[in-house]
């Protein structure tokens, strides 16, 4: 068996926008977040007293990153800048619950995943694809593998079932432990473990062709 | 035992739990002793690693076009004061759905009859109701009273619920405002979730949706008394605040199911 050679999906760094107080600042509930920067933190006041430059400069800092979270979760561009939308409306709805207890890219993190957890719910056909993923490890992938002799990440990704790409997203990508997905997705941790391996053995599948 | 018995479908087996080193102490020894002597495992163990390694520092992909124009646009559509309605939504968010719909259930009830119950209380004792101020309260506190509250206790709900410090910037104005001010403010919402609440509802079951029915009819009922008594008593402030807070109660109620 060769080993498998990552090229093409190893980060660049000249484009790796992520930085690490960035990656901090929107990880899930078990990473530790810093505090905010004082313009953050005059941003979110002010956005939470309505203004809205304020909002747009909030959604500079953070609507990449809530992007690429839809986009990876979804596997459909066009859904993930709906979805971006969806959670910046939401956000600015619900500035007001935002008490700083956790960093603001940890709350608006947490408000992207619902809002595409529930984009889910409303899609029957999705709903149902998510059924199988959970009863069966061999269903088959959501989308067709793009041709080539390989693929990078992010590709291989998106062509995983529904279930197993959201797992392994939020576990691999995002930070999540399998009890916060198990939370969020209402299955259990175990559920969840299972998935995220699942999902690790056809990226490798993926990845090897 | 096992060290001398692994096979490469057993290692394989255990590898979930080995790359996330949750096996006991004995397995997962057997399993990187496996490993150290299988090419072909220790080839999958630094595929996987590599793959995990890569997933968490993937470059940011970008979007399409700028999408703020768009988030504005939506953010410009006229919209409540939201802050009771959004704090209470927070509060709401980690809870299963089964029991936040269970306490949303209650709460437009709870909310109709505390409030109507302590304003009475208070202008009695104050002796500031009107007659027909006193019938609308009266009706509110017998409506709900007689409504099913989905069997749980509606006290700690109300508790949790109600924020007394809420006030909107329309019962701010109450003393000066009109039904009809009210009705045009509220209305432009309602008839904007209104859609969206009545497609949600097909996602609950039904009996949940017969409870929120039920109670947007209370709060219906709460506003067209409200009104009716303004009829006869147009610059009754109390009136006035009751119709705002009805208004207010049903934007919240629809808000949640939209949001759904």
């Amino acid at each position: 068996m060769h080993s498998l050679t990552v090229t093409g999906f190893l980060p660049d760094p000249s484009l790796h926008t992520r930085s690490t107080a960035h990656a901090v600042a929107l990880a899930p509930a078990s990473v530790a977040a810093p505090e905010a920067p004082d313009a953050e933190r005059e941003d979110i006041a002010a956005a939470t007293a309505g203004d809205r430059r304020a909002f747009e400069r909030l959604y500079r800092s953070h609507g990449q990153r809530v992007f690429a979270l839809c986009l990876r979760m979804t596997a459909d561009r066009v859904l993930a800048e709906e979805l971006v939308q969806d959670v910046f409306v939401r956000a600015w709805q619900k500035l007001g619950s935002f008490r700083g207890d956790a960093a603001f890219g940890t709350w608006l993190h947490r408000v992207a995943v619902n809002i595409v957890l529930s984009r889910r719910k409303h899609d029957g056909t999705q709903r149902d694809r998510t059924v199988q993923d959970e009863q069966s490890l061999d269903a088959a992938p959501a989308q067709p593998v793009s041709v080539g002799d390989r693929l990078d990440l992010e590709a291989a990704i998106a062509s995983l079932p529904n279930g197993a790409r959201r797992i392994f997203v939020l576990h691999d990508v995002e930070g999540y432990t399998h009890e916060e997905i198990g939370d969020l997705l209402g299955i259990t941790s175990g559920g969840s473990k299972a998935q995220l391996h699942r999902a690790r053995l056809l990226l490798r599948e993926a990845l090897s062709r | 035992m096992r060290e001398s018995t692994m096979t490469c479908a057993t290692f394989e087996a255990e590898l979930g739990d080995f790359l996330e080193g949750t096996l006991d102490d004995a397995t997962q020894a057997a399993c990187e002793r496996h490993r150290a002597g299988c090419a072909a495992c220790a080839a999958l163990v630094a595929d996987l690693d590599a793959i995990v390694t890569s997933a968490s520092s993937l470059p940011l992909p970008a979007m399409s076009r700028d999408l703020w124009p768009d988030i504005e646009a939506r953010l410009a559509t006229p919209v409540l004061d939201l802050s009771s309605a959004a704090a209470r939504g927070a509060s709401l968010a980690s809870v299963r759905p089964a029991f936040m719909w269970r306490r949303l259930a209650v709460a437009a009830v709870a909310l109709v009859t505390v409030s109507a119950g302590v304003t009475w209380n208070i202008a009695r004792q104050a002796g500031e109701l009107s007659p027909a101020a006193s019938a609308v309260v009266a009706s509110a506190l017998e409506t709900t009273g007689a409504t099913e509250t989905a069997g749980t206790s509606a006290a700690s709900d109300i508790a949790e619920l109600r924020d007394p410090a809420a006030v909107t910037p329309v019962a701010v104005a109450a003393n000066t405002a009109r039904p009809i001010a009210l009705d045009t403010i509220y209305g432009r919402e309602i008839a904007m979730l209104r859609t969206v609440a009545e497609e949600n509802l097909g996602l609950l079951d039904s009996s949940t949706v017969a409870v929120v029915r039920r109670n947007l009819d209370i709060i219906d009922r709460a506003i067209r008394e409200s009104r009716e008594a303004l009829a006869t008593d147009p610059n009754s402030g109390f009136l006035l605040e009751q119709l705002d807070r009805a208004y207010e109660r049903k934007v919240d109620l629809l808000r949640r199911l939209a949001t759904l």
